[in-house]
């Protein structure tokens, strides 16, 4: 073979990689290029957003410093748990991403629905992170005297700005799961250091006892519930990592080659870096990170605090994109019709819409999108874990996930499957019974149980019975082969 | 010649799942089975470690500092 011919041979095994990463199909394991340590650091870069500084803020509410952090460390982890045991061992073995593999439980035309609870808070978080971004932007360049604007002028070229860069981080999310590695693996570093210069200001200027004496901003009357409330932000937060983490373990080699990113770069991540937002609001006194930013440093610590706000929104843009692209894919005429970067051009469209014309309303929803974007996924990841591990005993068909023929493992009814949406919605009721997600005003024995853990508990459960008395006996859903 | 028999299977897959590229793959996969292997006991030891031991002491420090 002369060389001219290997390399055609190489591109063109390249090419189908590439296809089989940004498409819904099952990425085999020759073609998942995401090692351990690169996972870790991809997954770290993604914590590492702007996301961070309301979930920081939020907590400085209920609890001193360190309680703070260890309640924020202690609820992160049982929420990835909980989400890891829903996600990964059927996404990272099959090669699946999030939507696809829905189709088990949701049926094979009910995992379509799915698309909507990927793509609508991604989309939601990445106009949010280009609205912060673009202000960035524009604020660094307004503080090293380069442009000189009024405060009303910032929100509209920040805006302008943030879709410029949003344009920037398509291209570089067009070269595929490889150069998104790449990237990811730098910022992430990027970030590392940032998160330690912040930390060693933070301790420089004001050392540990000013820090650890800093009472809670607006605590509840009882300390319980303060306790619960900040564990189960945390909770919650983990599970609203559900529509990324199939389209990201799907390129990783195998489950064990999962779990230290899942662990430490979707968990342990973010209550480390939140607790930079948490002691600062709690010094500053005050949760917004425009303010503490300037109390807490002044000129020079808004600067780097603003620098990773610019560098942390790149990562997670860019890999929000990623993984919505691979979502619509399951769409099977965009995913024949419409080549990659099209695909993820129309999935910026929305987003530069939403931030050029709707930016400053858009940012004042921000807490409700916050609150619901995690109440949907405790439920499925409950179901998922009962259906694959206890119900299927881990077998499934990998025809399943994509056959829409009436005779299909997972087609139950017209491809829904009735018992999972009803799951769902007992979980998400008994939630709502527990914890007003808008107002974070509990019910019932919220403080002792949190709203998280028996919503996913409820949605199993409900599922299991469901199962053994409608979906069993109807002969529906391939359980038979288990 | 004659067709060998996982070519006329996916051959008549190809009405079921509507996309030759992902026909062959599903058929390639379930031929081989090349899957990854599950999480092994230790793996659910690190996770049940990290996502339950750990977080009740945090938890437990949390409540009594």
């Amino acid at each position: 073979m002369t060389t001219e011919n290997r390399e055609r041979g190489t591109h063109a095994q390249n090419l189908a990689v590439n296809e089989a990463q940004q498409s819904t199909y099952p990425v085999l394991r020759r073609e998942r290029t995401w090692g351990p340590i690169a996972f870790i650091a991809i997954a770290s870069s993604l914590s590492a957003g702007t996301w961070l500084f309301p979930v920081g803020g939020a907590v400085a509410a209920y609890t001193p410093a360190w309680p703070g952090t260890l309640l924020m460390t202690g609820g992160m982890m049982i929420g990835t748990g909980l989400l890891l045991i829903g996600t990964v061992p059927i996404q990272a073995k099959f090669g699946v991403d999030s939507v696809t593999s829905t189709a088990p439980y949701l049926g094979v035309v009910g995992a379509k629905l799915s698309i909507v609870l990927v793509w609508l808070p991604i989309a939601a978080w990445n106009a949010i992170l280009t609205i912060i971004m673009g202000r960035s932007v524009v604020r660094i360049l307004a503080r090293l005297g380069v442009v000189s604007l009024a405060d009303a002028d910032i929100s509209k070229w920040g805006n302008i700005a943030g879709s410029l860069m949003l344009f920037g981080i398509l291209l570089f999310t067009i070269g595929g799961a490889d150069v998104l590695k790449r990237l990811e693996i730098v910022l992430a570093i990027i970030a590392l250091i940032i998160v330690l210069i912040i930390f060693g200001m933070l301790f420089v200027k004001f050392g540990p006892s000013q820090i650890g004496a800093a009472k809670p901003l607006s605590p509840l009357p009882d300390h319980q519930q303060n306790y619960t409330t900040v564990v189960e932000l945390m909770m919650g937060s983990a599970m609203s990592w559900w529509p990324w983490v199939g389209g990201l373990v799907r390129l990783v080699p195998s489950p064990r080659a999962s779990l230290p990113g899942v662990l430490l770069g979707l968990g342990l991540t973010v209550p480390v870096v939140s607790a930079a937002s948490l002691w600062s609001s709690l010094v500053a006194n005050d949760p917004d990170p425009s303010v503490w930013m300037i109390t807490v440093g002044g000129t020079s610590w808004g600067l780097v605090a603003l620098i990773l706000v610019v560098k942390a929104n790149i990562g997670t843009i860019a890999i929000n994109l990623f993984v919505s692209g691979v979502a619509a894919n399951r769409i099977p005429s965009i995913q024949k019709r419409v080549r990659w970067s099209w695909n993820l051009i129309i999935m910026c469209a929305p987003v530069t819409v939403v931030v050029l014309f709707f930016g400053d309303t858009f940012m004042e929803q921000t807490p409700k999108i916050m609150a619901f974007s995690g109440l949907f996924y405790a439920p499925l990841c409950g179901i998922a874990a009962i259906d694959y591990f206890v119900l299927r005993r881990k077998n499934v068909s990998i025809r399943g996930f994509y056959d829409e023929s009436r005779d299909a493992p997972y087609y139950y009814w017209r491809g829904i499957n009735p018992v999972a949406f009803l799951s769902a919605m007992i979980g998400v009721g008994v939630y709502l019974l527990l914890l007003d997600p808008l107002t974070l005003e509990a019910h019932g024995p919220f403080k002792w149980i949190s709203a998280t853990i028996p919503t996913f508990i409820a949605a199993s459960l409900a599922y299991y019975v469901g199962t053994k008395l409608v979906t069993i006996p109807a002969g529906r859903g391939d359980y038979e082969r288990s | 010649m004659s067709t060998a028999p996982h070519v006329t299977e996916n051959a008549s897959l190809s009405s079921k799942l509507g996309d030759a590229v992902l026909e062959e793959r599903v058929a390639q996969l379930e031929k081989s089975g090349e899957w990854p292997p599950d999480l092994t006991k230790g793996d659910w030891a690190l996770v049940v470690v990290s996502c339950l031991v750990v977080p009740i002491i945090c938890l437990i420090i949390a409540w009594t500092i």
